[in-house]
């Protein structure tokens, strides 16, 4: 099987980190990935894992002061090696971001038109008129009711779902190969979630859009995602389907992260949790990250696992779970 | 919205109503009234006489009513050195102090501004660090030194700029500006300079923690991703937000600066109200001064009024929660 | 594993910890030990300074408008800053004069910000028509700037540096009461405020002993900067003629006196009380910016 054709996004070694070479923080270490022509990966970790900061990263956003290392193969180069310039011909044209926060992510002050239209006029020469028009499609397709009207208003007219979809409208504007999802959905309630869900999923399949999806949330994972890539304090750990992390998760993480999932059928029971808290960067154990919170632990642990890359599903972990059935 | 401006109209109007109450009392409760509007050295018949004509036999409210007439009817009476009636002698004054005031504050603006920018988007270049430090500076040193210091660089051992006076100036709409002649201009430029060293400081500290802030908001860094700029996303997305309180704060300083025009007309014998005023304190000639209370007064209620407009013009939200 | 070893508690002196606090940052190590250096100076006016600037006596008509470094007429003492048109040598000018100038600039503050603080926490604690009227006070002189009414209260009130002090006070207290207003109404909000309420203290004690203390870090920046404010606007006041009297001249009233020399070249008069008064506010300002960033748990973090 040739993956080098359909890979859209590649991700090799990724390392981020503070300070410099004496005082070294590490935030991500080592990190990989593959998302293939119109698949989802969601990338699935507590908060301060470092999910967010991975697609900072790829998206050249990194803010100065944090070091970073690796490759970003996507659309033929390597976006780490881009400088400032040619990265802004990228971003939000082939390669676009939603942020979690609705409510922080348009500007006050500026028309939500304006904020959709400046978008078009920042990746090709048209008048602001014909961006103006353009704009309104792309609001009428992901549902906002008389675009036209709703145009001219500025954000705080509109809800926190409504304010979603213009980010997703501004997004799929130029039909990216790859949308980086950073938890769009976490701020909103329940009803409007699934809305705004139903929503993305219809136009990635329309366009074919690429999705890595960065979230906390394992049950939406389970209801989006392709594959999966679970991460913990800055590596990831665990990468398959998403069948084979959700059904027979191997690392011990994946395991504890699916027992605090509550379902129907434990009601009254109490839910299980991973003892411990995730460890800071600079307080990072050596050898395996999850060895002070895991209960299999042994001597073999103090080094650091490896992972077998050959195979689609990937732990890394001595220990591995038993494939149980 | 017209419900919301006409209701702040009301709300300046009351302003000024309790200010001419301020006065009044002021003139009643410091000295005898007689003292103030009567000059020390007229006779007793004289006195009797101008007692009954300014109604101060009366009772209280009934002279507040006659001293509200009064300003009504632009009769503040007359100064006791020149004779001629104070606010005229205050309106005739009043352009060159709105010059020097206004230039003193664009000037402020058009420096502080983008250094402002500058500083909050680069805060670790030097020329950030530099205007930081001079900010500081531009804040402490009160502005009558500055003023001092100009003169004896720029005037006195440079050679290059007047020290005193307006210049030649045009008339235009029926008075005399300065700037617009060439000559009127250099007269201009050290008193303006130095009564907006403070405000300069102020737009420039204003601006750059606006800078700051906004550049670490979401809503910049989405327009990052959606791959603008950094002119679009500076000039448009960052500038917009501060230009909000800068305007508030410009609004505000405008009525502050024509007061501390008083200290820079003495020092560069600007013809305009505020070296008149402390002519005028220096001789108690008190109805020039009570004129130019009322006068800068009402000019300080109109100057909010507007800066509370502009604010509504530009801010979306609060024009929503007014409407 | 998660080894939590128990950091000893670090054992200092009070002195120690204030010393470290105060040279963390350079500008707030400059800015202290300049008014420590100025203070000193002031109050050792008397013995430092080489000539009485109130004894008439012991100035000579000969000795007026003399350049710095210049000895005087008879040979007895060198003027190392110059003297002013009345013979005055500048040097003991300025030692005087500072003592002027920071009475009116710490007496002023301190009395503003006593009388400010408990209003604007009456104001908050009682509420309703108590804080709506304190309030609007507050607004209405906020409103109109510092100098012009300082200005208008001394062309009543004649000069002297004890209606000058009167005038800055007024001028001043404003600025305080809100800002302790919203000081305290935050800490208000506060549970251990609740309990103490609730617990039937005397409003007394609730005020002082649990509000007061937690207002206080906002209300110490504003201080420090009033201070610097006040010494720069008596100075104003007093160049513009309306401050303190002639018999005592502070540093603002000797800049006065020697700026009618400045176009015929006789800087001196004017520039050293100038620079002394620069200096002075200047540091004052330093402390006060560092003291923002200190006592701001939100800029620190």
């Amino acid at each position: 099987m040739d993956m080098q054709d359909t890979t859209t996004l590649r991700v090799r070694d990724l390392n981020i980190w503070l300070g410099d070479r004496a005082q070294r923080r590490a935030i991500i270490e080592d990190v990989s990935l593959d998302i293939r022509a119109g698949e989802v990966l969601c990338l699935v970790g507590e908060s301060g894992s470092g999910k967010t900061l991975t697609g900072l990263a790829i998206m050249g956003m990194l803010e100065g002061g944090i070091n970073f290392a690796g490759e970003v193969l996507f659309g033929g180069q390597n976006l780490l090696a881009l400088d400032e310039t040619a990265m802004q011909r990228v971003r939000g044209n082939r390669l676009a971001m939603i942020f979690q926060d609705p409510m922080m992510t348009l500007n006050p002050v500026l028309r939500v038109g304006t904020q959709v239209a400046e978008t078009i006029r920042a990746h090709r020469r048209v008048s602001w008129a014909e961006a103006w028009r353009e704009g309104c499609e792309a609001l009428r397709l992901v549902g906002i009711p008389s675009p036209e009207e709703r145009m001219r208003c500025y954000p705080h007219e509109f809800s926190g779902g409504m304010r979603q979809r213009v980010a997703i409208a501004i997004a799929f504007l130029h039909r990216p190969d790859l949308i980086i999802a950073d938890e769009p959905t976490t701020a909103l309630d329940v009803t409007t979630q699934s809305q705004i869900l139903a929503q993305v999923q219809d136009l990635s399949a329309k366009f074919g859009t690429a999705f890595l999806w960065v979230t906390h949330d394992l049950a939406l994972a389970a209801g989006l995602a392709d594959r999966i890539a679970v991460m913990y304090a800055g590596k990831i750990v665990e990468t398959g389907t998403c069948f084979e992390v959700l059904s027979t998760p191997r690392h011990p993480y994946t395991k504890g992260l699916l027992n605090s999932v509550p379902t129907a059928l434990e009601k009254g029971a109490r839910l299980a949790q991973i003892p411990g808290a995730i460890p800071s960067p600079g307080s990072i154990p050596s050898g395996c990250r999850f060895l002070p919170r895991c209960n299999r632990s042994t001597a073999q642990c103090a080094t650091d696992p490896v992972t077998d890359q050959t195979k689609s599903h990937q732990f890394r972990c001595w220990h591995p779970l038993e494939v149980s059935a | 919205m017209t419900q919301a401006v006409i209701l702040r109209i009301l709300q300046s109007i009351g302003v000024i109503l309790v200010m001419t109450v301020i006065v009044f009392i002021g003139l009643h409760a410091i000295g005898n009234p007689v003292d103030v509007l009567i000059p020390s050295d007229a006779d007793q018949i004289e006195r009797a006489r101008a007692v009954e004509a300014l109604g101060l036999d009366k009772p209280l409210w009934q002279q507040y009513f006659y001293f509200l007439q009064g300003i009504l009817h632009g009769d503040l009476g007359r100064s006791f050195v020149s004779g001629e009636p104070a606010l005229e002698l205050i309106m005739k004054r009043l352009p060159a102090t709105l010059e020097l005031a206004i230039s003193a504050v664009v000037l402020a603006l058009l420096i502080g501004v983008p250094l402002g920018l500058m500083a909050g988007i680069y805060p670790k270049s030097l020329a950030s660090r530099l205007s930081v430090g001079l900010s500081v500076l531009g804040f402490s040193v009160p502005a009558f030194w500055i003023a001092i210091m100009m003169i004896i660089v720029f005037a006195v051992n440079l050679g290059w700029l007047p020290s005193s006076g307006r210049g030649d100036t045009v008339r235009v709409l029926g008075v005399e500006w300065s700037f617009l002649t060439l000559d009127g201009l250099r007269h201009l430029l050290l008193p303006a300079l130095s009564l907006s060293i403070y405000k300069m400081s102020l737009v420039f500290r204003l601006v750059r923690a606006g800078a700051i802030e906004i550049s670490r908001a979401e809503y910049i860094r989405f327009a990052r991703a959606k791959g603008l700029g950094r002119r679009r996303i500076v000039m448009v997305h960052v500038l917009k937000n501060i230009l909000i309180p800068v305007i508030t704060i410009v609004g505000l300083e405008l009525g502050g600066t024509i007061a501390f025009a008083v200290v820079t007309e003495t020092i560069f014998a600007w013809p305009g109200t505020g070296s008149l005023i402390i002519k005028s304190i220096s001789v108690l000639d008190r109805p020039v001064i009570v004129a130019y209370l009322i006068v800068i007064a009402l000019l300080f209620v109109t100057i909010n009024l507007l800066t509370d407009l502009a604010y509504l013009i530009l801010d979306p939200r609060i024009r929503e929660k007014m409407a | 594993m998660s080894d939590q070893t128990p950091v000893p508690p670090i054992v200092v002196s009070r002195p120690a910890v204030w010393l470290a606090w105060i040279t963390e940052s350079p500008a707030m190590a400059a800015g202290s030990a300049i008014l420590m250096l100025v203070i000193g100076m002031a109050i050792l006016a008397p013995l430092i300074s080489p000539q009485d600037p109130y004894d008439l006596l012991s100035l000579s008509l000969f000795d007026t408008k003399l350049p710095p470094g210049s000895q005087s007429y008879d040979g007895s003492t060198s003027y190392l800053l110059g003297t002013d048109g009345q013979g005055r040598d500048i040097l003991s000018g300025i030692l005087y004069g500072l003592r002027i100038s920071l009475i009116v600039g710490f007496g002023s503050a301190l009395i503003a910000g006593a009388i400010g603080t408990i209003v604007g926490i009456v104001a908050a604690y009682f509420g309703g028509w108590v804080e709506a009227l304190i309030m609007r006070l507050v607004d209405l002189q906020l409103s109109f700037p510092a100098i012009l009414v300082a200005l208008m209260l001394l062309a009543f009130l004649g000069k002297g540096v004890g209606n000058v002090v009167l005038a800055l006070v007024i001028v001043e207290w404003a600025g305080y009461a809100r800002t302790a207003r919203s000081a305290a109404l935050v800490e208000l909000g506060k549970d251990y405020l609740t309990a103490a309420k609730v617990s039937l203290l005397p409003v007394r004690r609730i005020i002082f002993v649990h509000l007061l203390p937690n207002c206080l870090p906002p209300l110490i920046v504003l201080l420090t900067i009033q201070v610097a404010r006040a010494i720069s606007l008596e100075a104003t006041l007093s160049f513009l003629g309306v401050g303190v009297k002639a018999t005592e001249p502070s540093l603002g009233m000797l800049i006065a006196s020697g700026f009618s020399y400045i176009l015929s070249g006789t800087y001196w008069i004017t520039l050293f009380p100038g620079i002394a008064l620069v200096v002075t506010v200047v540091a004052v300002n330093l402390i006060g910016d560092h003291l923002r960033v200190a006592l701001n748990p939100k800029l620190r973090a």
